[in-house]
């Protein structure tokens, strides 16, 4: 290679360059101290959307970070010899994006400064507790192959390592889906099907930004892609994509196929507002169809048409991680499964008749559910300046005959009314 | 509220354990080893969770509360092991409504199993199969 290109390092587009990201790490900064000062409810969370913003980016780093390593893998595990040149920036690559998404999942923890609980306290039946391991182990695995990649007297274990990186990578994948395949609360998650739609989707991610940092640093270096190169990755790319779409297709036939999932499925992809756009127009239009046009179709290939397309592919990562992240969580939870029918029903009881205020004798907002959280009971009411006493003390009841409570538990009294929820 | 699940899917998320379970059932989060990353949030079923998003003054030492970690009904664990009931179950007595009832599942002769036994309750989302220590009647 031409070292005089190295020589671009010092010109000032280099400088303007290491400045824009600088900014750009300061912009996170402030935003993750702000965060910090304000709380997280300036992030928009509440205890419906409990993950946000951050998690769309932290996901979206985790995941390609796993992807971006593809081209190392094809040359140390599949032997592909054309892809050993650029195995180095592709391990480095996934440094970078794991690193990044695991600043991003830090920042946005309650209490970040218990970095040092999270790392000693596991509990195993936790799949962010495996995560923590896998991401740790993952990044320990691919510094030390980049190592091996980099260090000539160590360049016989690079296949040893870039197998276990490999193998590493997407065990890591199908955790990351595991975080969300586990939960068994939102019906917008909760299938197994995450685990290998995430693996498919970090290759088509990982992929995208290997070539646009290769894209970038051709520009900076003159150090193209061989044409052969590009066409392979041109048709992996391609790939990827088409198996992403595959399986996100299987995984919303597979849950609106369970008639209690189907107005989910409604809302995701119909009436949800923002959610189905996103992931109509993001995703499937903008982030799957068009980039499969450009890459395969016979009259747009080309460097230019690879990059649009590396460029569509991470756009549609983003619009499809908001419409699952976010829309996923935005779907109500359903507590009270019976209520609605019940609700509808000619023959429902009337609402529940608030109880009087003990200050100026009206409903009051003491009326909560028979769930109400002991603060309700002195809830203030609407029509009354002042608060509510609180109820007054009574003698504590004896203790229980067992000597020991072994389960306890409370019992709403039969009541005319019920709480629609 | 929570209702303290016999098999509680916010203790088996919690990557570090401060989701847990006592030995008499009640679900709690020990407040100094929550990190605040909100998976017993997305994990609960009954959105019985919540983020303590200001912080804190004048804390009741038998209560602790944390910003940035999350919280739920303690089922006023310090008045029972006191020997006492649940503040909301005193609040509902005193104000004559007798809506709440409170006691041992697992004690036969307790007032609340021979309802339980009795007259037909419900615990909610019973197809999660979560065992949950609340019943409720009229839903």
């Amino acid at each position: 290679m031409d070292r005089s290109a190295y020589a671009r390092r010092d010109s000032p587009w280099f400088w303007l360059l290491v400045a824009a990201g600088a900014l750009l790490t300061l912009v996170g900064l402030l935003a993750a101290h702000a965060m910090e000062v304000e709380g997280h409810v300036i992030t928009g969370m509440s205890n419906q959307i409990v993950w946000g913003l951050p998690h769309v980016f932290a996901i979206f780093l985790i995941v390609a970070a796993s992807g971006v390593l593809n081209v190392a893998s094809i040359g140390s595990v599949f032997g592909q010899a054309a892809y050993k040149p650029w195995a180095p920036l592709s391990g480095l690559l996934c440094l970078a994006l794991l690193l990044g998404g695991l600043l991003v999942l830090l920042l946005d923890l309650g209490r970040p400064e218990r970095l040092v609980v999270a790392a000693t306290h596991y509990n195993f039946t936790s799949v962010f507790a495996w995560n923590v391991l896998l991401y740790s182990g993952m990044f320990a695995l691919v510094a030390g192959y980049l190592w091996t990649l980099l260090e000539r007297r160590w360049q016989p274990y690079a296949g040893a390592l870039g197998l276990a990186a490999f193998v590493w990578r997407l065990v890591l994948t199908t955790g990351t889906g595991s975080i969300f395949a586990f939960l068994v609360a939102r019906s917008a998650y909760g299938t197994a099907l995450l685990a290998p739609l995430f693996i498919v989707l970090s290759l088509s991610w990982g992929l995208a930004v290997f070539l646009l940092a290769q894209a970038a640093l051709d520009a900076w270096n003159h150090r193209p892609l061989p044409p052969d190169l590009c066409r392979r990755l041109r048709h992996l790319l391609g790939l990827f994509l088409a198996g992403g779409l595959l399986l996100t297709a299987v995984q919303h036939l597979t849950s609106a196929y369970f008639a209690r999932q189907l107005a989910l499925e409604r809302f995701l992809l119909q009436d949800g507002g923002p959610y189905p756009l996103l992931f109509w127009l993001g995703y499937v239009a903008l982030g799957g169809l068009l980039p499969l046009l450009l890459l395969f179709h016979p009259r747009a290939g080309g460097p230019r048409a690879l990059l649009a397309a590396a460029l569509l592919t991470l756009a549609g990562a983003f619009a499809w991680l908001y419409a699952f992240i976010i829309g996923g969580q935005a779907w109500p939870l359903d507590i009270f499964p019976a209520t609605p029918s019940a609700a509808a029903s000619p023959t429902a009881p009337s609402p529940p008749t608030p109880p009087a205020c003990r200050n100026c004798c009206s409903a009051s907002a003491a009326s909560a559910p028979p769930s109400s959280s002991p603060s309700s009971a002195s809830a203030s009411c609407p029509s009354c300046p002042t608060p509510n006493p609180p109820p007054p003390r009574l003698p504590s009841p004896p203790p229980p005959s067992s000597a020991r409570v072994r389960r306890v538990s409370s019992l709403e009294a039969p009541t005319p009314a019920r709480w629609k929820g | 509220m929570c209702q303290h699940c016999a098999h509680p899917p916010c203790v088996d998320v919690c990557p570090t354990g401060a989701s847990f379970q006592r030995a008499d059932g009640i679900v709690l989060v020990d407040r100094h080893t929550c990190i605040g990353c909100r998976y017993c949030m997305m994990a609960c079923p009954y959105k019985a969770r919540s983020f303590v998003h200001e912080p804190v003054r004048d804390q009741r030492p038998e209560v602790p509360r944390g910003r940035g970690c999350v919280e739920s009904c303690t089922l006023c664990v310090h008045r029972l092991d006191r020997g006492g009931t649940p503040a909301c179950v005193e609040a509902c007595a005193a104000a004559g409504h007798q809506a709440l009832l409170f006691g041992d599942l697992n004690d036969p002769t307790s007032a609340l199993a021979q309802r339980v036994a009795r007259e037909a309750s419900a615990p909610l989302r019973a197809d999660l199969q979560l065992a949950p220590a609340v019943r409720y009647q009229g839903l």
